[in-house]
């Protein structure tokens, strides 16, 4: 590069695991598909020569790509590190994502490099070194087999050279090699992905994970361990102080104030980004990714359970003690499990109860079911999935593929039983009412998990509703807030009736959201806990508003941090870019519209939660609590006809046309298509 | 992380926090049905002796007994990270630990804001028809009136629930 192209560190690394081969490629070509999602997908276009292998064959192509906001202040939105890939965990297997927050993104540019490209099989177990511009195949025969904390260790020790925690030591032994304190950012698998279970993923410290996708098995099946990123190089920012500023109004406007203590509200709302950490005396203290303000997880004075957080926080919680629920956590983090795809004990314990699971039973397995609610029986489950120990074989398949094996799918999908609404992933939100995340899913490879209009409107809401108070923003005024600050300018896009949610302003709010998610979110990394940043009660007593920073402030942020002024508008149509890519990369393996149909519980069994949103009813915005709900089929069938219209696919197929992706700059992708007698007419 | 030689013997359970994100009551602690006279030395016995008959080991056993697949409750919590998660409750204890835990320690910023979320009216007639503890029940139907906001009912629930499981010999 002849001039420093701002939030980027310059170079992408190719790995050859197949010849223990790297090259080093010039990150500009690949500088307009931004970085994170967008870039990693074109990475994965260029480097997977055939897109329809097998997750596990050495021919797929695992991506990781970092984003210009990495390991800068933006705030919360300087650690996601984007992988891609084809994935093992989405039944069926296709081309999917996941992220991961921590350290390792900023650490990866600062060891020189905007993303890492992972091809083809080693012979043997390795791992790889990235030391500055340094890059080391190294044996990993004694640390195959080792959980996920003792490879870190160990890796750390080595790269350390032994230098106690916090000590300064030399990177390499050039006098200009550099010199650190900070330990190396390691991913790794532990016994999970070195088993190839399709429910593992890959970790960083103690509970970063790629979720949702089984790229642990990817890296198990390429016998690679791990890779460790340490440097000591700077990261352009093209306005480093307006970057400072920024953060400092994101902060003061629509942060939260650490003296004032738990500002009181709706559980997780919106103001939880304005939310004072829990500073009542407990056992843990906060900790987040790098750059963050928000710092949703955890730290244990024991250790065990630290980085606790999300999904796999609450993983077991039913013997009622803490002490077990950070024992499980941490547990699941050192197998490299993914807790949300080993989201099945209860599901299990039904079909004990059931009398079809157990001894001599139907599905013929020897778990404890009489300790289940103990710890000992997750401990047992958890190793019997790591290790495809006995019904384990089956359950690392995933809980999807494991019921279809047992010819439970249909039924227990049907009654909801086994409440798996698209592609084999857990149920999120309600997928019978809130659609944004449910056609989301759909419409994509795996649950969407973006939180940014469920934040807004059901966390804002949901306590209000409980206790029969006034919801702190009124029904009419949300839906046009988010109207306002989407740049849809239609209330209707946020009327979650049983009407509005087949409507076209429905359609353009699920075109909106994709490309939205895309870009902002996966492809600059910003989090979706804080991001889209849509209601805000922090300034509300000054402004008398609510609005949040979104979309104000993604753009001053990509400006002050890359230089270039990018409109809200043109970032939306970035993000619809690199969404149809995908979608192109989906029609090349096979996919079509009679697969985006979710399972029957969806469409024939009614909601009986109360699950507050906003809708538009005889005239009149309201929040409902959507009980007694189903999708219609056909309604959705008519709704899907129209959004591929919308979005440039064919119809009966939902594959992009090649008008869609020759506009979209996309036209290498419609001759591809076409060549493989897979673009939409 | 920290070397497991280094772990703290054990989490103290801590007194339920101040502000609106904390539902429920803290359980009472463990004591045993069998304790005569230890009304006035065991928090919430004496309470919860007002308020329900002192139950028999027998009557005790067959409240807590570990229920059949049909028998289940079906309960659902919902956090902001995770999302909802319906949970399947076999035993009256189950649904005491669901309802009472309350993430004390609150050990999760996106999991420390828990909803529970229950059919207040089924699970009334659960504990009556099903679980067979008819003073509780009744008590429930006492306590929470149909038109009461949910969380007003729930916090009865586990008021009330707290107070029977002290007599049941608790939870922890």
């Amino acid at each position: 590069m002849s001039e420093p192209k701002y939030g980027y560190a310059g170079k992408i690394l190719i790995v050859d695991l197949t010849a223990q081969k790297t090259e080093t490629i010039d990150t500009d070509p690949y500088i307009e598909w931004v970085g994170g999602h967008g870039m990693a997908s074109k990475l994965f276009w260029d480097y997977c020569e055939d897109k329809t292998v097998e997750s596990t064959d050495p021919k797929n192509v695992i991506v990781c790509a970092t984003t210009p906001f990495s390991g800068a202040i933006v705030p919360a939105a300087s650690a996601r590190c984007e992988f891609t890939g084809i994935g093992p965990f989405s039944v069926p297997e296709w081309y999917n994502r996941s992220s991961m927050g921590g350290r390792l993104a900023g650490m990866m540019k600062e060891a020189g490099y905007d993303a890492v490209v992972i091809m083809g099989k080693a012979a043997s177990p390795v791992w790889i070194n990235v030391v500055n511009d340094r890059v080391e195949f190294n044996d990993a025969t004694d640390l195959w087999g080792l959980d996920t904390f003792e490879t870190q260790e160990r890796i750390w020790d080595e790269v350390t050279h032994g230098t106690p925690e916090g000590s300064w030591y030399e990177l390499s032994g050039s006098r200009d090699g550099g010199r650190t304190t900070q330990r190396p950012s390691v991913m790794c698998i532990g016994p999970a992905g070195e088993n190839l279970a399709r429910v593992s993923c890959v970790v960083h410290d103690a509970g970063h994970v790629t979720g949702q996708s089984g790229f642990g098995a990817v890296f198990g099946s390429k016998n690679l361990k791990a890779m460790s990123f340490i440097g000591s190089k700077s990261i352009p920012i093209a306005d480093p102080a307006a970057l400072v500023r920024l953060r400092m109004e994101v902060q003061e406007k629509f942060g939260y104030n650490i003296d004032e203590g738990k500002v009181p509200g709706a559980p997780g709302s919106p103001g939880a980004a304005s939310t004072v950490l829990d500073t009542s005396p407990t056992v843990a203290r906060a900790e987040g990714c790098r750059g963050c303000f928000k710092n949703c997880r955890n730290l244990f004075p024991g250790g065990v359970g630290n980085e606790l957080t999300c999904s796999a926080g609450t993983y077991f919680t039913g013997s009622g003690k803490i002490d077990d629920t950070l024992e499980v956590y941490s547990l699941l983090s050192k197998y490299g499990l993914n807790g949300y795809e080993v989201d099945m004990p209860v599901y299990l314990n039904n079909l004990y109860k059931m009398g079809v699971m157990g001894k001599g039973k139907e599905i013929d397995t020897d778990l404890p079911f009489e300790k289940f609610n103990t710890v000992e029986f997750m401990e047992d489950l958890l190793h019997r999935i790591a290790y495809r120990e006995e019904i384990g074989d089956d359950l690392a398949e995933g809980i999807a593929r494991a019921a279809q094996k047992w010819g439970r799918w249909d039924e227990d999908t049907s009654s909801g039983l086994l409440a798996r609404p698209n592609w084999g992933y857990c149920e999120h939100n309600e997928p019978r009412a809130e659609v944004e995340w449910s056609y989301g899913s759909i419409f994509s490879e795996r649950d969407i998990n973006e939180h940014g209009v469920h934040n807004a409107v059901y966390n804002t809401s949901i306590m209000a509703v409980l206790t029969g108070a006034e919801p702190p923003v009124a029904a009419e005024d949300m839906a046009k807030q988010l109207a306002d600050q989407s740049g849809l300018d239609d209330p209707e896009c946020f009327n979650w009736s049983e009407e509005g949610i087949y409507s076209d302003a429905r359609v353009r709010e699920i075109h909106w959201n994709r490309a939205y998610g895309r870009f902002w979110l996966q492809s600059l990394g910003m989090c979706d806990w804080v991001w889209p940043n849509f209601v805000s009660r922090k300034h509300t007593l000054e402004t008398g508003s609510t609005y949040g920073a979104t979309p104000e402030y993604e753009v001053k942020f990509f400006k002050a941090v890359t230089g270039r002024d990018l409109s809200y508008e043109e970032s939306i149509q970035l993000g619809h870019k690199f969404w149809v890519l995908d979608r192109a990369i989906w029609a090349l393996e096979g996919r079509h519209r009679e697969q985006e149909v979710f399972t029957n519980y969806v469409y024939d069994v009614k909601t009986t939660k109360p699950f507050p949103l906003v809708v538009h009813e005889d005239g009149k915005w309201s929040y409902s609590l959507c009980q007694g709900r189903t999708l219609d089929r056909d309604k959705f069938e008519d709704f899907k006809s129209r959004f591929y219209v919308h979005e440039g696919f064919e119809e009966s197929t939902g594959r992009p046309t090649r008008g869609c992706l020759e506009t979209l700059g996309l036209g290498f992708a419609a001759d591809a298509l076409e060549a493989a007698g897979k673009l939409g007419a | 992380m920290i070397a497991e030689e280094e772990r703290a013997e054990g989490l103290p359970l801590r007194e339920e926090a101040e502000g609106a994100a904390s539902e429920g009551a803290a359980p009472a602690e463990n004591v045993t049905v069998d304790d005569a006279g230890a009304e006035d030395e065991v928090p919430g016995m004496a309470e919860a002796c007002r308020r329900f008959p002192t139950p028999t080991e027998e009557e005790a056993a067959h409240a807590l007994r570990e229920l059949s697949w049909g028998e289940q409750f079906v309960a659902s919590r919902m956090f902001p990270s995770k999302g909802g998660t319906d949970l399947y409750l076999y035993s009256l204890r189950s649904a005491a630990l669901f309802l009472l835990d309350g993430d004390r320690a609150h050990i999760g910023k996106g999991s420390d804001q828990e909803i529970k979320l229950i059919d207040v009216d089924g699970f009334v007639s659960w504990v009556r028809d099903v679980v067979g503890d008819g003073p509780l029940a009744d008590a429930m139907d006492e306590d929470c009136p149909p038109d009461d906001p949910y969380h007003d009912r729930l916090q009865a629930v586990q008021r009330l629930i707290d107070l029977r499981m002290v007599q049941y010999g608790g939870l922890w």
